[in-house]
């Protein structure tokens, strides 16, 4: 993997990883004002170091859990280090089991690297398709989703009722209705995947990374099955 | 995206295989009004026209609407096959219950209307099939009222008046 793939890396899932420090950081007062350092110093030391980005081994499981469980661990090891360097090479008052055990606490979930996940991966999503509905003239298409599905679902707004929509896009008959929101759904659905295909292999992956974000989902929404 | 509640997220990410109405059920009137007020070369101008009586007929009645074919006093019979076609290649094609229910509504109020007014079936439907479509259609809360009337009397007419 070269340099510049690297740097993606870091642009791209940044925001996760920071949200999901800010997180572990949280049982830690003393570490709080450390986020900024601490990432900087896991992308210097892990993700630009050469091979290691290589790690990520699909069969081995999801490239979220590798980059959440890589990030842990290097804070696990560097609270102790800098613990032990306070005390002047002392052994440090908690043990790496010690703090293992504290940082693998219930979590904030709303907080969590997969909620920052989960975001960034619809947000990428929305994004690619209102760019593909600009760049093929079909911006009605992203328009009528916008107005019946994102922002109701985002914003709390209300759907914009089917009289008005059908008024407001000049479609003439239920059929064009129906099939310009149901061709939004189903880029939507595509950009969805084709996100998610940008760090993970197969259809088979894709569908598990997207069904394993689903039950993120409904573990914070109890007694909601997810289609 | 960032202040968003996971409700309104797990919406967003179960359109991926979302298989629920479109539509709000309540807007199924809007919907039915909308297909009647809809020109007629608005769904049937993509039809395929087998016959010169249906190519007339579409341009005699260029400009008007469903409802204005539906609500003729004598309305062409070759155009009432085009829409019922146009129903039946809609309950075909589409995977969208609701429109499938507008189309059914469509095919058996173009029925009623050539049974009733132009004394004519539009295809091989008879009988009790017949009145359990116009049954089916007198049972939609959505339906109108006029085409609720026209399905009553065709009902009548099939059924017999036991």
């Amino acid at each position: 993997m070269e340099v510049t793939d690297r740097k993606q890396v870091i642009h791209k899932y940044f925001g996760a990883l920071k949200a999901y420090l800010i997180c572990l950081l949280s049982r830690f007062p003393d570490q709080r004002a450390e986020s900024d350092d601490l990432l900087q110093e896991f992308i210097l030391k892990k993700i630009m170091q050469p091979g290691w980005l290589e790690n990520a081994n699909p069969d081995k499981g999801r490239f979220r859990d590798f980059l959440k469980s890589s990030l842990r661990n290097f804070v696990v090891g560097e609270i102790r280090t800098r613990d032990a360097a306070k005390r002047g090479g002392k052994n440090p008052v908690l043990s790496l089991d010690d703090l293992e055990q504290e940082i693998a606490g219930p979590e904030p979930l709303s907080d969590s690297f997969d909620m920052a996940w989960l975001k960034m991966v619809l947000s990428g999503a929305l994004e690619q398709m209102e760019r593909s509905c600009a760049v093929s003239e079909n911006t009605h298409i992203w328009k009528i989703f916008q107005s019946r599905v994102i922002q109701p679902a985002l914003e709390g707004a209300e759907p914009l009722p089917y009289d008005q929509l059908v008024a407001q896009f000049g479609l003439k008959s239920p059929a064009q209705a129906t099939n310009a929101l149901a061709t939004a759904k189903r880029m939507f659905a595509r950009h969805l995947r084709a996100v998610v295909a940008q760090y993970e292999t197969g259809d088979q992956a894709i569908k598990a990374e997207i069904e394993a974000l689903k039950l993120f989902l409904e573990k914070l929404l109890p007694g909601v099955k997810l289609a | 995206m960032f202040f968003s509640r996971p409700e309104g997220l797990a919406r967003i990410l179960s359109l991926d295989d979302d298989a629920g109405p479109l539509w709000d059920p309540a807007e199924m009137k809007a919907m039915w009004r909308h297909q009647l007020a809809a020109p007629l070369e608005a769904d049937l101008g993509g039809m395929t026209v087998v016959n010169n009586a249906q190519s007339a007929a579409l341009k005699s009645f260029a400009g008007k609407t469903f409802k204005d074919l539906l609500s003729h006093a004598e309305p062409p019979v070759a155009l009432l096959e085009l829409a019922k076609e146009f129903a039946k290649q809609t309950l075909k094609d589409s995977d969208d219950k609701q429109l499938k229910e507008i189309a059914s509504a469509l095919y058996y109020a173009a029925y009623a209307v050539a049974l009733t007014r132009c004394g004519k079936s539009l295809g091989s439907l008879q009988g009790h099939h017949l009145v359990s479509g116009f049954s089916w259609g007198l049972e939609r809360p959505w339906l109108d009222e006029p085409t609720k009337a026209l399905l009553t009397v065709a009902r009548k007419q099939v059924a017999g008046p036991h």
